[in-house]
């Protein structure tokens, strides 16, 4: 699976480290490292792959490849513990599901939100999470 | 499971960092306040549940295909999406 495997065109991280990002997310606190990868087949779904055990892996697609106008009310707590200042060191990923080759959904309710400067992050309920959907359709090629 | 009563205003401390406190009693809803390290994560359980759940359907679900998405609906970047909310300090769950 690893064979067009690359990380991230676009920097990831501030200074373009190589690291692994750290993330809490729920149901799966107990391995937190994964690696963002993106496969150019696959764009612009890329996945989150688990250092501690690669089959735990996610599909997960930034919002605005998806969403129009995704404008998430984080909650202060969640920006003070990734210890974010500033909207562009945010780095926003939402997690998909393929329910069959024609039906492909993003979880917008629980996006995960990532420090891009400490690569840290969390998957973080927003105080306006019920504006979005759990599965919030994905428009994908017939 | 350990059940304590509380009375209005009271409050319940969870090891040397927790502290929730019953704000107000109305009907069927009691509003709580948490005072927790913001490293603790703090969700309402049906919401965790259910983003639990969805994760693990992504799980299941990332050995699929990945169907292609129309190039129109890969936009470009325009803004982050991000907007701090005003309110600051413990967080009334």
């Amino acid at each position: 699976m690893n064979d067009t495997t690359t990380l991230n065109s676009e920097p990831l991280l501030a200074d373009d480290r190589k690291l692994p990002l750290v993330l809490n997310l729920v149901g799966f606190e107990r391995s937190p490292e994964f690696h963002l990868l993106s496969r150019p087949s696959e764009e612009p779904f890329q996945r989150l792959q688990s250092l501690s055990d690669p089959q735990l892996e996610f599909l997960v697609v930034e919002p605005h490849h998806i969403h129009q106008d995704y404008q998430l009310e984080v909650n202060p707590r969640d920006t003070a513990h990734l210890g974010l200042a500033r909207d562009e060191d945010a780095l926003v990923l939402n997690v998909v599901t393929i329910h069959s080759p024609g039906r492909v959904t993003a979880n917008l309710r629980g996006p995960i939100l990532i420090n891009r400067q400490t690569a840290q992050g969390r998957q973080v309920v927003p105080d306006n999470a019920w504006e979005f959907s759990l599965q919030h359709p994905v428009q994908i090629e017939p | 499971m350990l059940v304590l009563s509380r009375k209005n205003l009271q409050s319940v401390v969870i090891g040397e960092t927790i502290r929730i406190t019953v704000m107000r009693v109305k009907g069927e809803v009691v509003k709580l306040g948490i005072r927790a390290p913001s490293e603790v994560p703090v969700h309402r359980q049906e919401v965790y549940e259910e983003i639990q759940r969805c994760n693990q359907e992504s799980l299941t679900s990332c050995r699929s295909a990945v169907p292609r998405m129309p190039r129109s609906q890969q936009k470009t970047k325009n803004k982050t999406g991000l907007a701090a909310t005003p309110s600051a300090g413990s967080h009334n769950k």
